[in-house]
């Protein structure tokens, strides 16, 4: 029975010259490191910039990576993290809070014909503004812990803190992202009504 | 459950980490509370908002041109050397103090390490000079009983040369010692074996200090009005008193 090479086996036959192996990983790590970009920024032209980034560094850099500290997916979302902050800060306005993000975001809602797929086209749209709009250590453990489902060791390597931290930023971010939507009256109009939380 | 139970755990919901017992527990309550109902229904929407947008982006990923580029970049790996990525980190604020100053940092702090390790050096005691054997009256000892011209033959050579060759008063110091206090009593016996007076009682204790010899023109005579001198080598401890005092006999 044939067993797929884990990430690190393939890493260490690409650092070797196996270009094989070197795009086998790609394939398999590169859409998460795209959906992280893109979460993040809600840019597609930045998403495909760190992606490019992210995997040219591992092509250059590969030989640094140190098996025993991290894997090598918590490790690629590291790189990623680095590259998409200073992607933001070269072009702040063009990569968040413009029209690209928001377009990119609303084109969601014209992905469906039925009723139903608007109307999740909707809610997937107002949530995704309304995680692009939280500040920056929220947004990135949103992304990684719900939208990527990584577990909270997963984004504690990945974004370098306590697993602590990773929860009650967490659960922050959720609070906000509940008050957001809850503004919201067109998305969620099921819940304009919860003006505040149990007094006892 | 009480409310404010419930809304700690209402998190957990979210997250998926409630076990089916405590979930349970979250829905009896909330059919008694409408706020907790309603705080129920906010959770479950960002929930399913979630999930929805997951869902929705789950099929993304960046276009064949990315993958060229990096095979690309790939094949060329071997021969380039690439600066590291990470290098946006801010260094610490000392290195960068550091780098304001410069060298002249360093320039000076050597400079005051030199300048203090010389006022050291200038402000430490200097070495006795008993190390110069002629001038060190301890290391002269006399026999008990000995003729006085033998005891001029012992003093140090510098005094008996400036003696011989004119009386100049007074001379300059000519050895220094620092007796220990147990020797005090036979250094004051060694003064007298070299035809020294004793002027005073020296305690052995009081007396323990420097002594030098210095070769002085004193009165020949006292209260006479006479002009006529005579050299003497005198014993001057460092408190200032006269020990004892030897005539010269003037060739």
């Amino acid at each position: 029975m044939l067993t797929e090479p884990t990430d690190e086996e393939l890493l260490t036959l690409a650092m070797s010259g196996n270009e094989d192996a070197f795009t086998a990983l790609y394939r398999r790590r590169q859409g998460a490191i795209y959906r992280f970009a893109l979460h993040m920024s809600g840019s597609p032209q930045v998403a495909e910039e760190v992606t490019q980034d992210v995997f040219v560094f591992l092509a250059q850099r590969g030989g640094d990576f140190d098996p025993s500290r991290a894997p090598l997916g918590a490790y690629l979302f590291g790189v990623a993290r680095n590259y998409i902050r200073r992607a933001m800060e070269r072009s702040y306005s063009d990569a968040l809070h413009t029209s690209p993000a928001e377009d990119h975001a609303d084109s969601l809602i014209a992905d469906g014909d039925a009723l139903e797929d608007i109307a999740r086209g909707q809610l997937s749209s107002a949530i995704w503004k309304a995680v692009l709009s939280l500040p920056e250590h929220y947004r990135e453990v949103v992304v990684l812990c719900d939208l990527h489902e990584s577990s909270y060791a997963e984004a504690a390597t990945a974004i370098g803190c306590a697993i602590g931290t990773i929860r009650s930023r967490l659960h922050r971010a959720h609070d906000m992202l509940a008050r957001k939507l809850q503004s919201s009256a067109a998305v969620t109009p099921d819940i304009s009504g919860v003006a505040a939380r149990c007094p006892s | 459950m009480t409310c404010r139970e419930f809304t700690k755990t209402i998190e957990g919901r979210t997250l998926a980490e409630l076990s089916s017992a405590a979930d349970a527990d979250l829905l009896t309550h909330q059919h008694d509370c409408a706020s907790c109902a309603a705080l129920l229904q906010q959770h479950n929407s960002l929930a399913l908002a979630l999930q929805t947008l997951r869902g929705r982006t789950a099929t993304m990923e960046a276009p064949a041109l990315v993958e060229q580029n990096v095979l690309r970049a790939f094949r060329q790996a071997p021969a380039t050397n690439a600066a590291p990525v990470f290098t946006i980190k801010p260094k610490p604020a000392a290195f960068r103090l550091s780098n304001f100053f410069g060298w002249r940092t360093y320039a000076a702090a050597a400079a005051a390490l030199v300048i203090g390790l010389g006022v050291g050096l200038w402000l430490s005691p200097h070495p006795h000079k008993t190390a110069q054997p002629p001038t060190a009256r301890t290391e002269q000892p006399a026999p008990a009983s000995v003729d006085p011209s033998q005891a001029q033959q012992q003093l140090p050579v510098q005094a008996t040369a400036s003696n011989s060759e004119k009386p100049n008063p007074p001379t300059p110091v000519v050895g220094l010692q620092r007796p220990s206090p147990a020797a005090a009593l036979t250094v004051a016996q060694n003064e007298q074996a070299q035809g020294y007076t004793p002027l005073m009682l020296c305690d052995p204790i009081s007396c323990s200090g420097d002594a030098e010899v210095v070769r002085m023109e004193l009165p020949a005579t006292a209260g006479d009005g006479s002009s006529s001198t005579q050299m003497a080598d005198v014993i001057v401890g460092e408190d200032g008193l006269v020990r004892a005092i030897r005539i010269v006999q003037q060739q």
